[in-house]
């Protein structure tokens, strides 16, 4: 929570708009609200994204009958699967770097995604995205 | 999650020489008839002498002399071939034994497929941990299980080895995705019985009246296969058309997996059958000609080496650059297909 404040409060002061924190298999993409950005026009700052961690196959579902790991409105804690990225014949996992709820998924499922692309918007739980 | 790259390349070509003309002395056919139907000018022989394990060193030697890497440093020895010296063992343990590479060493036979599916076991024991560093060779004799009286196939195949050493890489580099498949119900389309256990088993030698009690005890003595053609055989058009389809189909599921535009792919580096074949599969795919590598005008259809040799060929030439899309797919008996897709990483 504070790491993430600082990183606003840094990505402000340099004037960054955006930046991509990847820890494992977990990727952030931090975008500071500036007019020019579609996205986070909300009062208070910005929105937060989750972003595909490398290129492949964007899995929503284990598979077509399986009910979907995220659908929009739906609220994930910690640590909860949120989407995977198959690559090489293996499902990379991308879980919830913290509390949040899913506001909008960007991509199909099944769809080639690169690495960086938005694949969901989602905002904290508790509070709004620290910018 | 690791990934693995092609660090280096490497090919032997035996030095005989076997033109459409040399053939025109021989048999029914002439140089324009081949090649109008299949691109090919000439092939190489292998001589006397010149066997797999021959041509399997020299490209391995050759990949090794591009890495500066040594035999030891090896720990993963796989050969793809449809025609091994012989049955057993493996082509791969007598590679070990010349190269003195080290951990396991086998063959993998999914013919003209053959050195992409080897490729990709490679790449899975490196992912896995299994080894850190794999020798991956394709070598063929075909011109030893072709019927040189039989003027529909004899004119396709040539012999050659390629090989190519594979290491770890970054991240997003290197083998990037993959796609392999077999349709069994295609086992039919291209075969050949030589070689084979049923074919081998024959009462013969010196039997000293033992022939009734041997045939007693061992019945399938007296069912043998020996007198069945041994040579390859092929139902042409059907291969042809399969191999177009399934040519076309790789690159695009390799292309999706990968998350790659087919626009951005630098070179394909295609299974060397047929011109037609990658003629056919260039405008289906809707991309110039100028995207693949051919050599089979020189060399014609090597069957597993085709693509090592190409591959290295294309490096040799400039063809292919660090950062580079490059596409390896093959597709043949089984039938078979496999392609990979690396990001190119730089090579000898
Ligand atoms: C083999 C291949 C070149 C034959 O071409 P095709 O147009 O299908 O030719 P066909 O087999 O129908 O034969 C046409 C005629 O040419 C004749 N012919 C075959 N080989 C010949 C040769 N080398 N020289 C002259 N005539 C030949 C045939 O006898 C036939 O004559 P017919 O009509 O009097 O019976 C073509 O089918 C092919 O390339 N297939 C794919 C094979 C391949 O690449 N396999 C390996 C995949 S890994």
């Amino acid at each position: 929570m504070d790491f993430l404040e600082g990183i606003g409060q840094f990505m402000r002061s340099e004037d960054i708009e955006e930046l991509e924190i990847i820890d494992g298999n977990c990727s952030i993409l931090l975008r500071r609200s500036t007019s020019k950005s579609p996205i986070g026009s909300d009062e208070r700052g910005g929105a937060c994204q989750v972003v595909a961690p490398l290129a492949g196959i964007l899995y929503l579902a284990p598979s077509g009958e399986d009910a979907p790991y995220s659908s929009p409105g739906q609220t994930k804690e910690e640590g909860e699967l949120l989407f995977c990225v198959e690559a090489l014949k293996h499902l990379n996992e991308v879980r919830a770097p913290f509390d949040l709820v899913i506001e909008e998924i960007l991509v199909e499922n099944l769809e080639s995604v690169q690495e960086g692309q938005v694949i969901m918007r989602v905002s904290r739980k508790d509070e709004e995205c620290a910018m | 999650m690791r990934y693995v790259t092609v660090a280096s390349c490497g090919s032997c070509l035996p030095s005989h020489v076997l033109s459409n003309h040399d053939l025109e002395r021989f048999l029914e056919t002439t140089h324009e008839w081949i090649h109008s139907r299949t691109g090919i000018n000439e092939r190489r022989i292998a001589g006397a002498n010149e066997d797999n394990l021959h041509l399997s060193l020299e490209a391995s030697r050759d990949a090794l002399r591009g890495s500066s890497l040594r035999g030891e440093d090896i720990d993963l020895t796989i050969v793809a071939t449809t025609t091994c010296d012989r049955m057993v063992p493996a082509l791969a343990c007598s590679v070990q034994r010349e190269l003195g590479t080290r951990g396991p060493a086998f063959d993998i036979n999914a013919a003209c497929s053959g050195f992409t599916y080897a490729v990709v076991v490679a790449l899975h024991l490196m992912r896995g941990g299994i080894a850190s560093r794999a020798l991956v060779v394709g070598t063929e004799t075909l011109t030893r299980i072709i019927d040189w009286t039989d003027r529909s196939t004899c004119v396709l195949f040539g012999d050659g080895a390629g090989a190519v050493i594979l290491e770890p890489c970054d991240r997003g580099e290197g083998i990037l995705s993959y796609s392999l498949g077999a349709w069994g119900e295609g086992d039919k389309l291209i075969f050949a019985e030589g070689g084979g256990a049923r074919m081998m088993a024959s009462l013969s030698g010196n039997l000293d009246g033992r022939e009734e009690s041997m045939a007693t005890y061992l019945p399938f003595l007296s069912h043998a296969w020996n007198d069945r053609y041994p040579y390859l055989q092929m139902d042409g058009r059907e291969v042809y058309k399969f191999a177009v389809r399934k040519l076309c189909e790789t690159v695009e599921d390799l292309c999706r997996q990968a998350a790659v535009n087919l626009g951005e792919v630098r070179l394909i580096v295609p299974h060397q059958a047929n011109y037609r074949i990658i003629q056919a599969a260039a405008q289906r795919l809707g991309i110039p000609l100028e995207c693949f590598h051919l050599n089979l005008d020189r060399f014609a259809n090597t069957s597993a080496a085709s693509i090592p040799i190409a591959l290295e060929e294309a490096v040799r030439w400039g063809k292919i650059s660090p950062g580079d899309l490059v596409i390896l797919v093959g597709f043949g008996a089984g039938l078979t297909w496999g392609g990979i897709l690396i990001r190119w990483t730089g090579c000898k």
